[in-house]
């Protein structure tokens, strides 16, 4: 069999080239205003923006390495300029019920406009009021008012006082009304007069007393009505004044206002209750009639004096604006960074009083949905997720077209207390949310609203092909994003030492990393050594130094994995012959860590019945992939050593010194190769480390972190020092993968480590031991000093090890011939 | 500065109308400011008390026109009933301003007993009016006799009048006019308020003579001062000037001519602020 060719130095990297392409620095470079290697997203983005019908919200899936939010923001800011629909939102005062606040819609910078109007004229109403309240003409009148009133009794009681004087009676005040006391020269009875009088006398008396009191009783029973009478006189007094003296700042209002309806409605409701009001109004002005109220039974002592912002008429006419659009330039975009359900949704303040929760329109706040409305809100799906009732008052808002206000407390009747039900709000709003693809699949899985309610998927690449035309718009990129950052120039060199290391962040040396926070933090690390370094532009070891130093500020556990190894503790060969060890290669990723270690796999055979043992398995310390690779070893054995006689062995796997889980395939050509070696006794180089993973027919197949596999050898080899037999052997499916360090590739080159790639495990099996496999011949055995016949040998040793201890008779009901 | 005048005890005369408690208000805001002692009198009148004594006698309710009979005993309970009232009230203004109080009810004729009460007092607090019926340009009955009767400084209190922050003080050269001004003087420095002197004379040529008069009286005060005269249609341009500043307090010598019973009557019905007469 032909032995695979060693890899050469430049099999192992691929470099980026820009030799070709005409700029110094990334300031040459043209902006990109665009998103490299996102076709897909784009269109779809584009198509969820057009698509106006109900249901077809985005969802931008994809890893969090990938600045999804910037991409998404950019294309929605682009058309969002050419929507115009967009207006203020305001809340005021429902004056039929203000327990339901309406809703205003304005057009973009009128809510600001009104509502500082509104609150100027609320500010002057109470001195414009009140000058014209305290008026000399208007003291006249209201005096004219009560002198006539009191004018009239006066003279219904001077009425009553004369006759009774007439009739030698005094009309008296009492504590609590009046009495008729008989008069003698001019003076008040005495008792001892009284008892003076005849029976006649006294009859006649009583008779007048009655008549008089029912001549005073007639004119009391009018007094309610008299009063009744003047306060209406004085209430049309009032009304007239107060129209009179607002008519001319109302005027000013209504002209800025001409064009909109709905404001004129409001301003004729404030109008009418100013008019209605303007006695508590003028009221916020004065102070007194405190000791009045007291006498009269009412306990507080309150005089009436708010401050403005709390004056229980005054508010009624303020405006609160929910939503200011003045400054803005076509329809919002918003990203809600902490999509809370009240954050969203909006919510109603309260403020105490008198150890009361109080509240009125004016402390309704608006949520990410009044400020998205009629343009675009961008959520963290992961975020509003964990947020109590947050996804779900989204959906209900989404479902409906409505957002209506009310906290999660009184929908679910934990809190009582004085509230509002505001007008909802009609929305139009395209919901984009931002999350990782597992929750878009659990979301669409375990969701019914879910696919009815984010139509267009937005899925994200991770990755795109390396390519000339690739690589310049990938510099471009680059050239944005340092403009964004305002990083320091970066040189071409430094640019091309990206780009590689944008390849090795995927491990493909024909593909290109579009994780862009990943290469976000590279730029800006490279611009902080180049500061620190005096450069005045990035340059390749400034990029270097970044790359290096974010490999060491991770790389503690790496160190003490590799110490642990150097010292012995953990046991690795690297050099001499062992039957029934290899070394197999791993990969931990450990947070931001991610590195290579060589374990040692070893394999033992005994008398059995075909059964190969993953001792990690039967331990339940490996994973369901890592036991279908040994389960595969089976079968290979089965179909190539098996055909004509049953397996009677049985060997045991396992990966020594390992105290966590083990998971993948990727040992799996490692474990057949020591497992042959097990079996025909022929010893396997330990100077070698392999990795990939194996098939039923003996094919290699590719594997994840072939780089970091490789360097996890090397590295200790290096350690160790290089032999010069040193090396791994890799699929050879994975060679495309390879983006290797420089300090392997230089060791490559001198021949001081060797890298393998294999197809076959024969391939391996022959590097691996530096013996033949060999092939079966007409007769279908083996040659003679190949490891197909020294497996095969010893198979058969161990079948009439078991027929021999089976007396060649019938087992399990089956005859052996 | 001339000799301080000391106000130390303030009486009030009280029943439950409207007008007797702004004088309460306002007597109680004076006492707070002079750190004196207010004095409360409810006169239960001894009318009321022979009234209850007669057959004849039934009472109209005030409220409603019902008749009842009137004796001593529905008397002296309704009467119970208002001094208590104006106790409790005494107690709330008294603990709310932290003020040193007294309150009692005598049983008497209503101008006699408040005549006596004010010989301990040095300034006396009444409402325009109680509860007669009387023309709103009109003095009440015992407000009359009081002022007429007492050598005391009064002050006359209405429903809606208060003691606002500047003091009006007219000063006429004479001696009850500086005492007018002195306790003008006390009382602004003490309510933090402006003060606002007129000078009131018929003669023109005696303008200067008052205004160095004020100087004398007033050269030590801290309190700010202005002053102007008052010339001729005396009770327009009074009101006028109280009107520009605000005027809360207006303090006045009682014997000034503009204050015969008529003028006192027309003043009060033009000029609605607090009005303290001064002998």
């Amino acid at each position: 069999m032909e032995n695979p060719r060693e890899l050469k130095s430049e099999d192992l990297y691929t470099y980026c080239n820009l030799s070709d392409q005409d700029f110094v620095t990334t300031n040459d470079l043209e902006e990109l205003h665009s998103f490299i290697g996102q076709d897909r997203v784009i269109d779809a983005v584009r198509f969820g923006i057009k698509m106006k019908k109900d249901g077809y919200n985005i969802f931008a899936l994809g890893p969090d390495e990938t600045d999804k939010k910037n991409l998404i923001r950019h294309y929605l800011r682009q058309s969002a300029l050419h929507d115009d629909d967009v207006g203020d939102w305001c809340y005021i005062n429902n004056f039929k019920e203000h327990h339901k606040p309406k809703i205003l819609r304005l057009p973009a910078g009128k809510g600001v406009e009104l509502r500082d109007t509104m609150s100027k004229l609320i500010d002057d109403l109470p001195s414009i009021l009140t000058t014209a309240f305290e008026s000399e003409e208007y003291q006249n009148r209201k005096q004219v008012i009560d002198e006539q009133n009191k004018d009239e009794e006066n003279e219904l009681f001077s009425q009553i006082s004369e006759k009774a004087q007439d009739k030698g009676f005094a009309l008296l005040r009492t504590p609590a009304g009046f009495t008729f006391a008989p008069l003698k020269d001019d003076e008040v009875m005495s008792p001892e007069d009284i008892q003076k009088i005849s029976d006649d006398e006294r009859e006649e008396m009583e008779r007048v007393v009655e008549e008089l009191q029912k001549d005073l009783q007639r004119v009391l029973r009018q007094m309610p009505g008299r009063q009744r009478g003047m306060r209406e006189q004085k209430r049309e007094l009032n009304k007239e004044i107060a129209l009179y003296t607002i008519k001319d700042i109302f005027d000013d209002v209504r002209k800025r206002f001409t064009e909109i309806a709905e404001v004129q409605e409001f301003l004729d409701d404030v109008q009418n209750d100013i008019v209605e009001n303007v006695k508590d109004i003028i009221g916020s002005q004065q102070a007194g009639g405190g000791l009045l109220s007291y006498i009269q039974g009412q306990q507080s002592m309150d005089t009436g004096n708010y401050p403005p912002d709390e004056h229980p008429v005054l508010i009624r006419y303020r405006i609160n604006v929910l939503v200011n659009n003045s400054e803005l330039k076509g329809a919002p975009v918003i990203y809600e960074d902490n999509p809370t359900y009240k954050n969203l949704i909006g919510r109603i303040e309260y403020r105490a009083q008198l150890g009361a929760l109080m509240t009125d329109f004016n402390l309704i706040k608006a949520g990410a949905l009044h400020r998205a409305n009629n343009g675009y809100l961008i959520v963290d799906a992961r975020k509003v997720l964990m947020e109590p009732f947050a996804w779900e008052g989204l959906k209900r808002v989404l479902k409906s077209g409505k957002l209506r206000i009310e906290s999660p407390g009184e929908s679910y009747g934990l809190i009582s207390t004085v509230s509002l039900e505001p007008e909802p709000v009609e929305i139009n709003v395209k919901v984009i949310l931002l999350g990782e693809r597992f929750l878009y699949y659990l979301l669409c899985t375990y969701d019914p609203d879910f696919k009815d309610l984010f139509k267009v998927e937005a899925d994200f690449n991770d990755e795109m092909d390396r390519n000339t035309k690739n690589q310049l718009l990938y510099a471009q990129m680059i050239a944005d994003m340092v403009k964004e950052y305002n990083l320091l120039p970066m040189d071409k060199a430094a640019v091309a030492r990206v780009i590689e290391h944008s390849s090795r962040l995927v491990n493909d040396k024909e593909k290109i990393s579009i994780q862009t926070h990943n290469i976000h933090d590279l730029l800006r690390e490279s611009n902080h050594w180049a500061e620190d370094n005096k450069h005045e532009k990035i340059q390749s070891e400034d990029v270097q130094k970044a790359i290096d130093q974010q490999k060491y500020r991770s790389g503690r556990i790496k160190d003490i994995v590799q110490e642990t190894i150097r010292r012995n503790t953990i046991f690795v060969d690297t050099s001499g012959e062992k039957t029934g060890q290899i070394n197999g290669l791993s990969v931990l990723m450990i947070g931001k860590s991610i590195f290579g270690r060589p374990t040692r796999i070893t394999a033992r055979v005994q008398l059995g019945k075909g059964e190969v043992i993953d001792i990690e398995r039967e331990v339940e310390l490996s994973g369901p992939i890592h036991s279908k690779g040994v389960m595969i070893l089976s079968g290979f054995l089965g179909e190539r050593y098996g055909n004509q006689k049953p397996l009677s062995l049985k060997a045991s796997l396992v990966f020594e010194q390992s105290y966590s889980g083990v998971e993948g395939d990727s040992a799996s050509s490692a474990e057949l190769y020591v497992l042959l070696s097990a079996i025909s006794g022929v010893p396997v180089k330990q100077c070698f480390a392999v990795t990939g993973s194996v098939n039923q027919h003996g094919e290699i197949q590719p594997i994840g972190g072939v780089n970091e596999k490789i360097e996890g050898f090397f590295d200790i080899c290096n350690q160790r020092g290089l032999t010069g037999e040193q090396g791994v052997l890799i699929p050879e499916s994975n060679v495309k993968n390879l983006m290797l360090r420089q300090d392997v590739i230089q060791a490559v080159e001198q021949g001081q480590f060797h890298i393998y790639p294999v197809q076959t495990v024969d391939q391996g099996m022959e590097l691996l031991t530096g013996m033949s496999m060999g092939e079966r011949n007409e007769q279908g055995q083996y040659p003679g000093d190949t490891i197909n016949h020294k497996v095969e040998d010893r198979l058969n040793t161990l079948v009439e090890r078991r027929m021999f201890y089976l007396g060649m008779h019938e087992h399990d009901g089956r005859k052996w011939e | 500065m001339s000799k301080k005048i000391v106000i130390k005890h303030i009486l009030v005369a009280l029943d439950t109308s409207r007008h007797s408690l702004a004088a309460l208000e306002a007597a109680a805001s004076l006492a707070k400011s002079l750190e004196a002692e207010l004095q409360g009198i409810f006169v239960e009148d001894i009318k009321w008390f022979n009234l209850g004594q007669i057959s004849l006698s039934y009472e109209i309710s005030d409220l409603t026109g019902t008749i009842k009979r009137l004796d001593d005993e529905e008397i002296e309970r309704q009467v119970r009933a208002q001094s208590a009232r104006l106790q409790k009230l005494m107690d709330t203004i008294g603990k709310r301003g932290n003020l040193k109080y007294t309150f009692r009810s005598v049983r008497g004729g209503v101008e006699k007993e408040l005549l006596t009460a004010t010989e301990s007092a040095d300034l006396i607090t009444i409402g325009r009016v109680g509860w007669s019926h009387k023309k709103l340009s009109e003095l009440g009955r015992t407000a009359k006799i009081i002022i007429e009767e007492t050598d005391k400084p009064v002050l006359i209190l209405q429903h809606g009048w208060h003691i606002g922050n500047t003091t009006v003080v007219i000063y006429d050269g004479t001696e009850s006019g500086e005492r007018a001004l002195i306790v003008a003087e006390q009382l602004a420095f003490k309510q933090n308020n402006k003060l606002m002197v007129i000078l009131s004379t018929s003669k023109s040529e005696e303008e200067g003579k008052l205004k160095e008069a004020v100087y004398r009286i007033l050269h030590k005060s801290a309190v700010q001062v202005q002053m102007q005269m008052m010339k001729a249609d005396k009770i327009t341009t009074l009101k006028r000037i109280v009107k520009n500043e605000k005027g809360g307090l207006l303090i006045v010598p009682k014997h000034h001519e503009l204050f015969g019973e008529k003028n006192l009557e027309e003043l009060l019905s033009r000029i609605p602020c607090p009005l303290l007469l001064f002998n």
